[in-house]
This record gives C-alpha cells, sequence and structure tokens, in this order.
C-alpha cells in the first residue's frame, strides 16, 4: 500500500462533524467536546461478487 | 455498538395473525418469512426434524440474514504519558498484503478483511519506566489480527475511537457478515418446531405442483405427532387460504373458535375450495427427477418460518492437538482450538459394541496417561528418584517393593485429593494372572 | 446387433402466446422426455446476469452485498445468451471475464439531491451495450404504473449516494437462480374422464348436481335440457379424487373412470422476462440436443463402456 498524504477524517457520534486527526492527537470533537469519533467509508472501490453469500 | 446483531435481509409480515401477535406488534417487526412448506419425506435427508430446502430459494433471499458482531481493544496506557499507538500500515514486508489498512492503522468500513488479516496495526512501548516520556521510547508491532466471523471473509461496518477523561483509548469496530442458509443452521416454525437443514436441493429436483408451485422447504411428516403442533397445520390452512384469497389474515388465536375470537378451520377450508384448492389442503404433486405423479396428496401451504441464531459456521471446529487442560491434563472440547469430546453416549456405544481397546485407547492413551509409582507394602503412592535411582515409597518412608504403574492422571489427582483430606486410597497389586491351561484351550479349540 | 427402435415423433401444438407466457401439448412422448425438457428449461438454459459488482459509493441504507445481491436478481434481456462465451472458458481474456464476448458492463450513479426519496431502479442501470438491458415490463400503452418505474434496487434520502460499476455474465440456472430464465415451467398429464352413462342415469337430477359440485375445479356440466352430465373441462380437472369419493359415498362406485393419459402433456411456460418463453422452449430443445449429441460423441470410443455401461450398449444397439 503506497503512503497517503491524507491525514484520516472522522465523524463525530454526536454532531456530525467531520474531524481530521493526526496521529497522537486526543479523540475528541472539535465542535463540540464529544469522545466518540466514527471512521467514514472508505474511498477505495469494493468488489462483491453477486453470487457468493458474502 | 452491540456485541452480537442478527438481522434477516428479507423480513416479512407473517400471513396468519393471532390477538397476542397483534399486540405485540410482530405484524410490523417481521422476524420470519412466509415459506412454501410441503410436509412430505424427501431424500431421506429429513430424519429427525431436519428439513430439506431449496437451492433457488436460498439463492433468492429466503433464509438469509445479516450477522454482525463489536469488538474491541483499548490501547494501554503507562505513566510519563508512555501510551500504546496504532500505525500506519508498513508498505514493504510479507504483512502487506495482510493490512487493508488507513493512515491511522485501522480499515474504513466497508473494506473485506480475510482471516488472519491485521485488523489493528498496534505498537507496544517496550519500555515503560522511560522518564523522558514518550521521547526517545522504543515500539514493538503487536497487530491485532481478525479470525473472521466462522472462519469467513467479513466487511467492517464500523470502526469507532473513543477517549475517556482519564486520557484512555480505544477502538472498537463492528464487522458483518451476510450469510445464505448452508446445511446444519437452524430453523424453526412459530410452533417450536424446529430444526436443522439437512440438504439443498435444486429446484429442478423438487416437487411441484402443475399450478407450478414448487416448495421453498420440505419437513417430514414425522415431525407432527412428535413435536403435537396442531397449530402449524392450522397455520398451513390458514396462510394458504389468506394467500389464495387475499384481504385481512385469518386470526389463528388458540382456543378461541368458539367465542368467534378466531376463524374456524371449516369456514378457512371451504375458502381453500373457492379457490379450486383441496378441501384438506392436499395438494397433487409430480416428482421433480422423475416427472411421475407422487403417491400421495402432499399437504402443502405456507408456513411462517424463522431463521435460529445457530448456525454451524460458528460452531464448527475441529483439531488434532489442543493444549491440555491444567488440572486435569484430559484434552479441552470447549474452545475453537478444540477437538470432540468422547462423551458419556460415545463411551456407552463403545462399550455397547465390545470395543474395549478404543475405550482404552481415548479415555487413556488419548487422554491422560501418567505413570505412578505404587508401594507394593503399604499400597500408597511413592516416586521415583532420580538423583540416587531409587524408588521410595512416602509412606514406609524407605525404599520398598515399588512397581510402575499407568493410570489417567485423573485417578492419580483423585488419590491425592483425597489423601489431602484425610482419605488414605491403598492400591493393592497382583501379579497379572495369565491362566497357560485357558490359553492352551482356546488355542487347542481354534484349529 | 439387431434391435427394435424405440423411436418416436413427439408433436407439440401451441395453445396460447404470449411474450412471457406460453402453454403448448406436448404429445407421443413419455414423462422423462416431458421432465427432460421441463428441467433443462429451469436450470440449463442460459441468460444474462449481474456476477460481479464493484462498489464506489454506497452511503445508502442497504450494505454493498445486499445491493449486490439485488442486482444480480435483475432479469436481463438474454437473447444473446446462447451466443455468447462463458467467461470461465473465454480465452480472449486472461481470465478476469470482463471482456466484450463474455460480459456485459453497467453503471449505475444516483444521488439523492431532494427532500423528497429517490427509488433506485434497474432503469438507472446504463450500459452502452443496447441488447443486454434490464427487462421492461411496462405497458407500451399503459400510464404511469408500478411496473413502469422498474424494478426497485434501494431508495435514497436527500444527501445519501450509490455509485458502483456491474459486470453482467453468462450463466445457467443450475449454477445460481439468478441465471435461470423461469419463472414457472410445469406440465400436466391430460386427464382421460369416462363417464359411466348407464350408471349416471341412475341419478336423480339433485344428486347429479350435488355430484357436479363436489369437484373444486369445474370439470362437468348439467345439460340443462337433457339433465346429462358432460365434460367441459377436462384439463381443469387437478386429480384430486374428490368427484370419486364423491360416487364411493353415493353409493356409486365406478360413476366415473379417470385415467392420466400417459403419453401427452399440457405445459405451462411462464418467463422471467429474459427471453421469450417460446424461446426459452426452442433453447431447452437446442440444449437438450447438444447433451445427446456429447452422449452420441462418445458412442463408438472405448471409453464409451466404462462411462456409460449398459447405457452405452443400448445406444449401439440402437
Amino acid at each position: 500500500m503506497d503512503p497517503q498524504p491524507e491525514p484520516v477524517t472522522y465523524i463525530c457520534g454526536d454532531c456530525g462533524m467531520e474531524n481530521t486527526l493526526k496521529p497522537g492527537d486526543v479523540i475528541q470533537c472539535r465542535e463540540c467536546g464529544y469522545r466518540i469519533l466514527y471512521k467514514k467509508r472508505t474511498r477505495r472501490k469494493i468488489d462483491q461478487c453477486s453470487a457468493a453469500s458474502l | 455498538m452491540d456485541t452480537e446483531l442478527n438481522l434477516l435481509v428479507y423480513p416479512q409480515k407473517p400471513l396468519l395473525m393471532t390477538r397476542t401477535i397483534e399486540l405485540v406488534g410482530y405484524d410490523k417487526l417481521g422476524a420470519g418469512q412466509n415459506a412454501t412448506v410441503a410436509v412430505m419425506s424427501f431424500s431421506g435427508y429429513d430424519m429427525g426434524d431436519a428439513i430439506v430446502m431449496n437451492k433457488a430459494s436460498l439463492e433468492r433471499g429466503f433464509g438469509r440474514c445479516t450477522v454482525m458482531r463489536s469488538f474491541s481493544t483499548k490501547l494501554q496506557s503507562y505513566e510519563y504519558g508512555i501510551q500504546e499507538k496504532t500505525v500506519r500500515p508498513c508498505s514493504e514486508g510479507s504483512d502487506t498484503k495482510r493490512m487493508q489498512l488507513d493512515m491511522d492503522g485501522l480499515p474504513a468500513p466497508g473494506e473485506i478483511i480475510k482471516p488472519g488479516d491485521i485488523v489493528i496495526n498496534k505498537q507496544t512501548p517496550k519500555d515503560t519506566w522511560n522518564a523522558f516520556g514518550n521521547r526517545g521510547v522504543e515500539y514493538k508491532d503487536t497487530p491485532v489480527t481478525f479470525n473472521g466471523l466462522g472462519g469467513e471473509p467479513s466487511v467492517v461496518d464500523k470502526v469507532a475511537r473513543f477517549s475517556d477523561f482519564g486520557g484512555i483509548c480505544g477502538i472498537k469496530y463492528l464487522m458483518r457478515q451476510t450469510r445464505q442458509p448452508e446445511v446444519g443452521d437452524q430453523f424453526s416454525s412459530r410452533h417450536g418446531q424446529k430444526g436443522v437443514c439437512g440438504a439443498i436441493i435444486q429446484q429442478e429436483d423438487f416437487p411441484f405442483s402443475e399450478r407450478g408451485i414448487c416448495p421453498d422447504l420440505i419437513i417430514n411428516p414425522h415431525a407432527f405427532p412428535s413435536g403435537m403442533t396442531v397449530g402449524s397445520m392450522i397455520e398451513l390452512l390458514g396462510a394458504k387460504a389468506r394467500v389464495s384469497v387475499g384481504g385481512s389474515p385469518y386470526n389463528g388465536s388458540a382456543f378461541e373458535e368458539s367465542s368467534g375470537g378466531a376463524d374456524k378451520v371449516e369456514e378457512i377450508c371451504k375458502e381453500l375450495v373457492k379457490k379450486k384448492f383441496s378441501y384438506s389442503g392436499k395438494e397433487f404433486l409430480y416428482s421433480g427427477i422423475t416427472g411421475s405423479c407422487l403417491q400421495a396428496y402432499v399437504f402443502m401451504g405456507p408456513i411462517y418460518y424463522q431463521t435460529l441464531r445457530h448456525m454451524v459456521m460458528d460452531k464448527m471446529h475441529s483439531s488434532y492437538q489442543s493444549k491440555p487442560h491444567q488440572l486435569t491434563r484430559q484434552p479441552t472440547y470447549r474452545s475453537d482450538q478444540d477437538g470432540v469430546r468422547v462423551g458419556e453416549n460415545e463411551r456407552n456405544c463403545l462399550t455397547a459394541h465390545g470395543a474395549s481397546m478404543v475405550i482404552f485407547e481415548r479415555l487413556m492413551l488419548s487422554s491422560d496417561v501418567t505413570t505412578i509409582e505404587v508401594c507394593g507394602v503399604c499400597g500408597s503412592l511413592g516416586y521415583y528418584n532420580r538423583r540416587s535411582g531409587k524408588k521410595i515409597c512416602s509412606s514406609c518412608q524407605k525404599e520398598t517393593d515399588i512397581s510402575t504403574q499407568k493410570v489417567p492422571y485423573a485417578c492419580k489427582l483423585l488419590i491425592q485429593e483425597l489423601q489431602s483430606m484425610n482419605i488414605s486410597m491403598k492400591l493393592k497389586l497382583a501379579e497379572e494372572e495369565i491362566n497357560d491351561d485357558l490359553l492352551n484351550h482356546v488355542a487347542v479349540n481354534e484349529f | 446387433m439387431e434391435g427394435k427402435s424405440y423411436q418416436r415423433l413427439p408433436k407439440i401444438k401451441i395453445r396460447e402466446m404470449k411474450d412471457d407466457f406460453l402453454k403448448f401439448e406436448l404429445r407421443d412422448t413419455d414423462a422423462s422426455m416431458a421432465n427432460a425438457l421441463r428441467r433443462v428449461m429451469i436450470a440449463e438454459v442460459p441468460t444474462i446476469a449481474i456476477d460481479l459488482v464493484e462498489i464506489e459509493v454506497n452511503s445508502s441504507v442497504l450494505n454493498d452485498e445486499f445491493i449486490a445481491h439485488r442486482l444480480g436478481l435483475i432479469p436481463l434481456t438474454s437473447e444473446r445468451a446462447m451466443s455468447m462465451r462463458f467467461s470461465r472458458d473465454c480465452d480472449a481474456c486472461d481470465g478476469d471475464g470482463q471482456c466484450e464476448f463474455c460480459s456485459v458492463e453497467f453503471h449505475l450513479r444516483a444521488k439523492c439531491m431532494s427532500d423528497q426519496t429517490l427509488d433506485v431502479t434497474s432503469k438507472d442501470l446504463y450500459t452502452p451495450d443496447h441488447t443486454v438491458v434490464p427487462v421492461d415490463f411496462s405497458d407500451p400503452a399503459g400510464d404511469e404504473s408500478a411496473e413502469q418505474r422498474g424494478i426497485i434496487i434501494v431508495k435514497l434520502r436527500r444527501g445519501q449516494e450509490l455509485r458502483l460499476r456491474a459486470i453482467a455474465r453468462k450463466g445457467i440456472g443450475k449454477d445460481h437462480a439468478k441465471w435461470s430464465p423461469a419463472a414457472t415451467v410445469t406440465f400436466m398429464y391430460e386427464p382421460d374422464i369416462r363417464i359411466n352413462e348407464e350408471l349416471m342415469e341412475t341419478l336423480t337430477l339433485e344428486e347429479k348436481r350435488s355430484w357436479v359440485e363436489s369437484s373444486p375445479t369445474r370439470v362437468f356440466e348439467i345439460d340443462p335440457d337433457t339433465h346429462q352430465v358432460y365434460v367441459v373441462d377436462a384439463e381443469a380437472y387437478t386429480y384430486d379424487d374428490e368427484v370419486i369419493k364423491k360416487a364411493e359415498a353415493m353409493g356409486k362406485p365406478g360413476l366415473v373412470d379417470i385415467t392420466a393419459k400417459e403419453d401427452s402433456f399440457i405445459f405451462t411456460v411462464e418467463s422471467t422476462g429474459a427471453i421469450k418463453a417460446s424461446q426459452l422452449v426452442l433453447n431447452a430443445i437446442e440444449i437438450l440436443k447438444q447433451k445427446l449429441d456429447a452422449v452420441r460423441l462418445s458412442e463408438d470410443t472405448v471409453e464409451a463402456d466404462d462411462q456409460f455401461g449398459e447405457l452405452g450398449a443400448h445406444m449401439r444397439g440402437g
């Protein structure tokens, strides 16, 4: 995997605000201070086989 | 995040309602599907409450479910602000293929994770007493791997990072898998008429009616006398009439026919006849394999079926060697990496077969065999002193006539546990008696 | 090796034909032939269906696997399927099964921009190939009906988006039900109904009426003038035995004799729309012939005996 320059974005579990975190950052929403952040969906293309159960 | 979640992919409203179901609102949150059931014997894979399923039905979405399970990892923190951390995945080396991770060392939702892949690329500090804080601390890789849900690839559904006020950080992730029913999965009607899927058979092999109806599943008629589920049959009739007549569902509440609270079977059957079905709910079927008519009329119609959460994928396991139990030194059988237990029933079967050597091998040699030293004078346990090369009886406190015996470790344990309770158990040893006369007698008879 | 010839010349008579419905009679053959035809129609006539889905963006409420499964079940027009290659034995592409000879590419891009729920349907699937498109159920004369909107894949709310690329491939129903072109394929034996007129005349009109009404389907009728019972629609009989049981209950066993003709069948074929029902039958016959050819090709070889045993000897005997 090639190193991607962009930092990873998270979504606040309370206000829905997008947060970008760098390594070592405190896990907390910058807007509301909520301490649970969810990751955004992958930007990679996902191959799904329609016949398989997965 | 829920630790476990099982969702049906295509839930339906039940075709036959009862008053309680309406009160509970079950029709608004369905947990099953209306399967067209044929009550007949088919293929022999329907023994003992097992059901035979139509492959095409399964492929079209019948019984399909989504399983989600959440996992969590805490990032340990030590003094002076030293903490475990997640780091960007390595771009070279043997582990690269096992990491479908972002720069934060975590996978993103939507990513497919194979069993054995790394989900959290974690590092732990080697030295946690470094007073200079995070600077200059060396880390070692302690990645978290994912074993798959039932050993199959899964999709990341959600990833959350959290921190508490003490600065402890953690990661929770929810894994998802969509499963099509397979042989061994469990299904049940609403009457507790449960059974495992015994076989999945191609649609063209399934029986069909001249209207073109082909059942979704087949249950064995023997399930009725043993389960005593008359309601199951009433449901079939009521649901069949509902499907053909339309309108609001029939009321199948139990014991309410006389008070008018439920529809009577006779009334339902009359509706069936109006829609050109047989009065009894039975149908004339053709064999899908030969094309000839089946010799009997088959009771067929819709029954509401639920996909239960007991799936073989989560339960099936096998092993050729596992770590023995610490205390008893016997093999374990509880976890995924353990083997299959030869239990009481299996032992009884072997006894009935007279397979004494198999019992000896399974319960002793392949289990917890140990050697003990037994004193021929007092019968208590002794020991072998390797340094002096002497066998000493701990009770007699001297070198006696000691013999070496093979026993299960559990037996030795029992002797010692009893001893600790002030009960002394003695083993009386005797020379193995080989009756030469008997041996000769057998030999003579043989020839 | 001289042998008796068992050759028969089956006949087909078409009764009713629509694009997705066909009713025909198959005569002068036996159940094995009729059933083989039925089985091939369900499981071995090839069609094209979406097999691989590459999801770019999916912020809908349904997960990726769910959408992929739904896409797979959408019937696509598959007239081309018979001449197409299976991607597993396509040598034009190097095994990825994504070349023009063995696959068709679809694109779907949908985003809801308004406050109204957006239905993403099979009509949103875009492909440059006009021969393979999602089946259109709309009636050219009909107005805005539910069917006209296509098959709903997912519903989107404001801000939600679905973007994907799908690869459709040729396949057969045996491998997955999504490739089966048959919605319903069934047959029945033609019933042979003989009323014992003598015995029937011993009944009163009232008795006749109750006997005629005992059949759940309308098979018999009473002539209003002569009061004679006659067969109106033999095929409406569902082999339910109700009339026979009724006759016995009335104390007149043998009032009617019903047997199934063993050499004539009435087929009902309904197609999913992937191919026309008539084409489905023709393709099935074609595939059946190909399968028999495969057997015949190895007829003279030594292996034939190993492979087919007694069947091989039987074939050589004629």
